[in-house]
């Protein structure tokens, strides 16, 4: 059992989940509540890594933060370091890679509250940015739980993504997707198996959990 | 609120939909002390879409919108105050209640930001506005008569208690206009009698203006001061409710409003089945089909149909009211003419041509007028 491979995904599905949780709540809103004709664009970019394979997707990471590019020249004399082959090039990946599975609910959840709801709100002297925080997130609970899960669970699982961008350095970019993939190539049958295990339990935990909370099994549905 | 000072809405709003449709409103009204101005008309005529270009959730394609000396809206000079600003709180059909907030924090949900930004910057700021808003949602809670009500959530209500919440979270921010989206429309009869006659009292005490759609004549009779008539996306009249009742400028006018005399009285003696109503120098006898009591201020409502001419005193017969009229003017309608009759108020009287010519009528003739007492609709002010 790899528990360092395994715990380095941990980690870095917590900070992808957490990290998608604050940028994506915006970016849903704007979505959803923008007047912008064009804002289809930028719902076609965000489904995007649905249907791109993830080596495509990984590729254009690495040129992007690559030493190449002005944000990875950018990075590297602010941090010392290139993005590539390192935990934060990996963080940064997995946003992307994991957008579309945090962003989706969370904007169907935000369009689904009562437009009428926030017009009482704005008539009654309150702005649209506290009408979002005090009506539309409190309402959207389940769809920012679901989000949250889903781009943890997606993450848990990434391979052509870390492995174009970050390697295959143990405790920093070897995922527990990689260390199953090495396992195989080195016919180490017995840790694959148990590793694989550990994954197909725990993806099919969040799910089962998913699925109760679109059920209302343990959040109440709104009126 | 200065009772004497003019609060006047004017209103130039134009927009076309797609499809087709062309909203063209113009509406000028003086709200002060707290009047309510009825929006009527039939349903699709376009009062909504009004009422939401005040309130500030829709935009004109051209259109002027001032209330007081605010400009919420200007077009050509790109003037647009968003909701927020226009201090207009705006109650729907169907409650919209926020569903996660109690009776209590749905009431004050607005009120911290009818606070002025000088005391919010003020330190203990938080304390006193919590304090402010406890004793505001006490009291406006026991006006609209939800106390004790507050720990429900709204799934617990029934319509009319959501309605009153409803209405208690708009007027407890103060608003400078309620704007009402039919929202008695939803509530069984008994309750919608009750909840208007508290509205209405509460707006007066407050004098808070009002603006009220409708499509229902005994509420915009019930409530209305003020009332404009509202067909195909145009605002046809506008004036005080028994005027434009009773003097409908084109025939359009007259058939939304229903043909019927609208006089404005006052009940003066109720008893043995009857209501004595004063209006101007002459008394009418209805039949009591609700109680109201005596120096409730009434409309009584006649239709031209129910209205029979005499040219001679009558024996016994059942019909309660008996008045000296004479004939202003007599037109042909179809089959029937329409005599138009001057008895101390105005009233209309449809009959048979034959009934004309076997009278022998002409115009300036003294005649008198009967109306049974079951024939006169009592609608008492709410």
């Amino acid at each position: 059992m790899d528990w360092t491979a395994l715990w380095l995904s941990v980690r870095l599905a917590s900070a992808t989940s957490a990290a998608l949780l604050v940028g994506g709540v915006p970016l849903a809103y704007w979505i959803v509540f923008s007047p912008r004709r064009w804002k289809y664009v930028v719902e076609a970019i965000v489904a995007l890594p649905l249907v791109l394979p993830p080596t495509v997707l990984g590729f254009y990471v690495l040129i992007a933060i690559g030493p190449l590019s002005p944000i990875g020249r950018a990075y590297a004399r602010v941090a010392g370091h290139g993005l590539p082959f390192t935990f934060e090039g990996l963080l940064i990946a997995s946003m992307l890679y994991s957008l579309p599975f945090a962003v989706q609910p969370f904007s169907a959840e935000f369009a689904a509250v009562d437009r009428r709801l926030l017009e009482a709100s704005w008539s009654l002297g309150v702005s649209r940015a506290e009408t979002f925080r005090r009506i539309v997130l409190p309402l959207s609970v389940r769809g920012l739980v679901t989000g949250i899960v889903l781009s943890f669970a997606h993450t848990l699982g990434e391979f052509g993504v870390v492995l174009m961008v970050g390697g295959n350095l143990p405790g920093v970019t070897r995922t527990v997707s990689i260390s199953i993939y090495d396992a195989v190539q080195s016919l180490d049958y017995a840790l694959a198996s148990r590793t694989s295990l550990v994954l197909l339990v725990v993806s099919f935990a969040i799910l089962t959990a998913v699925y109760a909370l679109q059920r209302s099994v343990w959040i109440k549905p709104r009126l | 609120m200065d009772q004497a000072a003019a609060v006047t809405l004017h209103v130039r709003l134009e927009r076309r939909f797609s499809g087709g449709f062309l909203l063209s409103a113009s509406l000028d009204a003086d709200l002060r002390g707290g009047a309510m101005l009825v929006l009527f008309g039939p349903s699709g005529a376009g009062k909504t879409t009004i009422l939401r270009q005040i309130a500030g959730l829709e935009r004109p394609d051209t259109g002027v919108v001032r209330f007081g000396d605010e400009v919420w809206c200007e077009t050509t000079r790109s003037v647009w105050q968003p909701p927020q600003s226009r201090g207009a709180a705006i109650v729907f059909q169907e409650p919209t209640l926020f569903p996660h907030l109690t009776v209590r924090d749905n009431i004050r949900y607005g009120i911290r930001h009818a606070v002025s930004i000088q005391d919010q910057i003020q330190d203990q700021i938080q304390d006193r506005i919590l304090d402010r808003s406890r004793i505001a949602v006490a009291e406006i809670a026991t006006m609209l008569g939800v106390a004790g009500l507050e720990n429900r959530y709204p799934r617990a209500l029934s319509g009319g208690e959501a309605q009153r919440v409803e209405l208690a979270r708009a007027l407890a921010t103060r608003p400078r206009l309620l704007l009402l989206d039919e929202p008695f429309a939803a509530l069984d009869a008994p309750t919608r009698v009750r909840l208007r006659r508290d509205v209405r009292s509460l707006l007066q005490t407050t004098g808070t203006p009002a603006i009220l759609v409708t499509h229902d004549r005994t509420e915009a009779l019930a409530m209305g001061d003020l009332i404009a008539v509202v067909i195909d996306g145009r605002i046809r009249q506008v004036g005080a409710v028994a005027d434009v009742f009773t003097r409908p400028h084109d025939a359009g006018v007259a058939a939304a409003l229903g043909v019927e005399a609208v006089l404005p009285g006052r009940v003066v003696a109720v008893g043995g089945g009857l209501v004595e109503i004063a209006v101007g120098d002459i008394v009418l006898h209805a039949a009591e089909r609700e109680s109201i009591a005596a120096g409730a201020d009434v409309y009584a409502c006649i239709r031209a149909e129910d209205v029979t001419i005499e040219t001679r005193s009558p024996g016994q017969a059942s019909t309660r009211n008996h008045l000296a009229a004479r004939v202003v003017a007599i037109a042909t309608e179809g089959p029937v003419d329409r005599v138009t009759l001057d008895c101390g108020v105005a009233l209309d009287a449809l009959i048979t041509r034959r009934s004309r010519e076997e009278m022998q009528l002409s115009a300036g003739a003294q005649v008198t007028a009967a109306v049974k007492a079951t024939a006169i609709h009592v609608v008492p002010r709410a």
